[in-house]
């Protein structure tokens, strides 16, 4: 099954943030999940306040599909922001 | 190298408490991330893809041990204790939070270093050749030209919102370590027939989506009339560089469309008209001068007896991995009993121009023990340390062995330059580390790279060429087709004084092929090669036809 | 409102009078197309006349009638985008080529700017209604240096003339202090 998250970078951070029921959250697991396309805009309109407030830049649809673990993005792009770069820093 | 006097350190200071100031106003929210945006990217703040990015300004590749410290304490306190190297000889930290830059931009003033123009429409951070200085063939040190570049173009007020940014890149050396020919000016110092050493001027050179060798619009400069004639060049690109489309508004485009020569006609009437007020507007002599000065070699003459020479020899003899690594890492000095050492960033497996904090502190501590506390960045996204006596290159080798820094790569097939790719960068279509990790690992060791020979391994992870594999002898560009990656090998590129854009060998190769393409590229050439060429000699003599045809027979 | 120099300038009487319209008494400015065409009408009238340069349409024919446009009482260049810097080059050449009269920037532009259009040449900037003045006159000197000769004196000191000057400071209190030696 797929459905669409909602995904933004905290503004003072920078960090990958996911929108959920209540806020936002850095664990993809602790998002809110639409099930459907419209369902999906709602959700994009309903993270426009923290936008206006200051709190994340830029949040836009990502397309999950639905996993035991949670959701889990299709696109690589996704996978990678979700997970860290797919390289990690060996030599530190 | 040059130091900051009280006015260009006030001005940099000024300059930070400026963005203390929007970065305040953005957190308040007073300023949205639309008006915020333009400003954090003349300050070189990018949003990536899993964070900030900070790109912090290395004036033509040039460090002190102090700077490099500092570098190295930003990436411990304020990121996750490392920072990658770029093919523009600048540095990039990857985890800076947005509230705490004004601080690591407080920090870096200290040291005399900041981020002004590494990114934005304007005029970018100055290039040059690492060897600068030190190169046993250079006619002179093109450093103190570009710091006079690189304050001429500090917040220029006419050329600070160009069609498109703008790199220049200078070399006082016949042979162009500085890849001059592809960038937007490219300077490249030579004699006239006087004898009296100038610049031929080079325009329209340039990457990306329309990758283009430069043109020379100016046979000879003479050096006190640079910042005059890039004035005239800058107002004609200004005004007449398309603003229609971003990916047409490059100079490259403009000399392209109108053709060099009739660029070069604009240009030099723009010169004419203005050539008395400009002349008068250049830093006097005494200016030149002063600037010249911390330029000077500081080390004292040769070393007449030649022991030095004698005492490398001899361990070069005895100890026959400190051999290979000196063959790959040494270049011939200007001053005889010395050499230029590069320290390569691409250890097999590893992330080309990466360096942990520690590595950045053991580099810049080496460089104090042996190089005068100076060391630069070089756009192939290693480490140079410019003036080292051949008397201790082998214990400098050792505390590099000790670190992890002595990969015996340096100018073969490993030490591939590449851009961060998907894993970090939010324009790419694919992921570029992995492939360099995977190929640095499969090439072999530095007995099969010495045997291989010189061989220029790029790779981008988009269109954009950060990675430069336009002119790579061997490029590959990552893309995406139907949500895979794949990537689209491009032979026979070339950035020195013969640069050349690769050409297209064929149809890409998914990720999981292109170990076995890059083989099958280097296999060939070793079967076809003539005694004593490289692959680009190779490449030249015989073309595309046996690569396509070794890639692409089952 | 309008910015001359780095304060709000109270009176501004100029009108912008587009092509085809009827011409008011008192300052107006016409377009370039217009200024080149209906010079001797313009030259009769009793009041001032300026003219518009917007880089998108005019630049050839701005180069091609630079003695015209230097009888201008105003010349006003037109930025489209705060990131079109066209206008900075055009303001430049103005000066460069000797036009004295009031050069004023208009169309869209960001405080940051400000310091730079000055050193570029004008003398006045008109701001869009809903910006801050005081952001605009507080950035004008966020930066008190530059590095650019031949371009105009700002509040910016310029770097070269204050390192001069230092100098000769240096060399004057070490002529004093430094005792003769012989
Ligand atoms: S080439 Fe593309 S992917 Fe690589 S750093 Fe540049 S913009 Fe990013």
């Amino acid at each position: 099954m797929s459905g669409w998250i909602v995904s933004a970078n905290d503004l003072a951070a920078g960090t990958v943030v996911y929108c959920t029921a209540g806020g936002w959250s850095g664990d993809i697991g602790d998002a809110a999940v639409a099930a459907d396309r419209d369902a999906a805009k709602k959700l994009l309109a309903a993270s426009q306040p923290a936008v206006r407030d200051n709190r994340v830049v830029g949040p836009y649809l990502v397309e999950v599909e639905l996993c035991r673990g949670g959701p889990s993005p299709l696109r690589l792009r996704e996978q990678l922001r979700h997970r860290g770069p797919s390289v990690a820093q060996a030599k530190g | 190298m040059y130091r900051y006097d009280e006015f260009d350190a006030r001005l940099v200071r000024e300059r930070v408490a400026q963005f203390r100031g929007q970065v305040a106003r953005r957190l308040s929210g007073e300023l949205s991330e639309e008006e915020f945006k333009p400003l954090r990217l003349m300050n070189g703040v990018y949003l990536q893809l899993h964070a900030y990015m900070l790109r912090v300004a290395v004036p033509y590749g040039t460090l002190s041990s102090r700077q490099l410290r500092k570098l190295a304490h930003i990436a411990a306190v304020y990121d996750k204790n490392y920072g990658h190297f770029t093919t523009r000889q600048n540095i990039q930290f990857n985890w800076p939070q947005l509230r705490d830059i004004p601080d690591i931009l407080g920090e870096l003033s200290e040291v005399e270093m900041h981020a002004i123009q590494t990114s934005g429409n304007c005029i970018r951070n100055v290039t040059a050749d690492p060897f600068a200085g030190a190169a046993a063939d250079e006619i002179e040190d093109p450093r103190p030209i570009c710091e006079l570049i690189r304050q001429w173009s500090t917040f220029h007020p006419e050329f600070t919102f160009l069609p498109r940014k703008f790199k220049i890149a200078v070399t006082g050396a016949p042979h162009d370590r500085a890849a001059i020919k592809v960038h937007d000016i490219g300077l490249r110092m030579h004699r006239n027939a006087a004898g009296a050493p100038g610049f031929e001027v080079v325009v329209g050179g340039g990457q990306g989506r329309t990758p283009m060798i430069g043109k020379t619009i100016r046979r000879w400069l003479a050096r006190d009339e640079i910042l005059a004639y890039l004035e005239a060049i800058m107002r004609v690109y200004n005004l007449h560089g398309r603003r229609d489309n971003k990916y047409k508004a490059r100079v490259k485009i403009l000399v392209h469309e109108i053709g060099a020569a009739q660029f070069a006609a604009q240009v030099e009437r723009e010169y004419e008209n203005s050539a008395g007020q400009a002349r008068k507007a250049l830093p006097d002599a005494a200016e030149i001068q002063r600037i010249a000065r911390y330029f000077a070699p500081p080390i004292g003459g040769a070393e007449a007896d030649g022991e030095g020479a004698k005492k490398l020899r001899a361990a070069r003899g005895t100890d026959g991995d400190f051999d290979l690594w000196c063959r790959a890492s040494l270049a011939a000095h200007k001053i005889p009993g010395h050499a230029i050492v590069t320290v390569s960033l691409k250890p097999a497996g590893g992330i080309p121009g990466d360096a942990t904090a520690e590595q950045m502190r053991s580099v810049a501590g080496l460089a104090e023990r042996f190089s005068h506390g100076e060391v630069r960045v070089s756009h192939e996204q290693n480490l140079v340390l410019p003036w080292v006596r051949a008397a201790e290159v082998h214990e400098l080798w050792r505390g590099l062995r000790d670190s992890g820094l002595a990969a015996a790569n340096a100018g073969l097939a490993g030490d591939i330059i590449c851009c961060p790719g998907l894993d970090y960068c939010t324009l790419a279509t694919a992921r570029s580390i992995p492939v360099a990790r995977q190929l640095s690992l499969q090439l072999g060791g530095a007995k099969r790279q010495r045997d291989i020979g010189g061989l220029s391994i790029n790779i981008s992870g988009c269109i954009n060429a950060c990675g430069h594999h336009h002119v790579g002898n061997i490029g590959i560009l990552g893309l995406e087709k139907k949500g895979r990656e794949f990537y689209q090998i491009t032979l026979g590129g070339s950035a020195d004084e013969n640069a050349a854009i690769g050409d297209i060998v064929g149809p890409g190769f998914a990720a999981e092929e292109v170990g076995d393409a890059v083989d099958l590229v280097v296999g060939t050439y070793l079967k076809i090669r003539r005694a004593g060429e490289t692959f680009i000699d190779t490449y030249r003599r015989v073309g595309t036809q046996p690569f396509k045809e070794a890639l692409y027979a089952a | 409102m309008l910015l001359r120099g780095v304060s709000v300038a109270h009176e501004d009487s100029w009108r912008a009078v587009d092509d085809g319209e009827d011409l008011p008494a008192g300052k107006v400015t016409v377009t370039l197309r217009r200024f080149l065409a209906e010079r001797e009408q313009l030259a009769a009238r009793a009041g001032e006349v300026g003219v518009h340069i917007d880089p998108g349409e005019d630049l050839a024919l701005a180069a091609g009638h630079a003695a015209a446009i230097s009888t201008a009482a105003l010349v006003s260049v037109i930025f489209p985008a705060f990131t079109d810097g066209r206008g900075f080059s055009v303001i430049r050449s103005l000066r460069r080529r000797g036009y004295r009269g009031e050069i004023r920037a208009i169309g869209k532009l960001l405080p940051d700017q400000f310091d730079f259009l000055r050193r570029c040449g004008a003398d006045s900037v008109e701001i869009a209604d809903g910006d801050d003045v005081q952001t605009w006159l507080r950035e004008a000197r966020a930066l008190s240096l530059a590095y650019q000769s031949g371009y105009a004196q700002t509040t910016a000191r310029n770097i070269l003339e204050a390192r001069a000057q230092a100098n000769r400071a240096t060399l004057r209190a070490t002529a004093i202090t430094t005792p003769a030696k012989t």
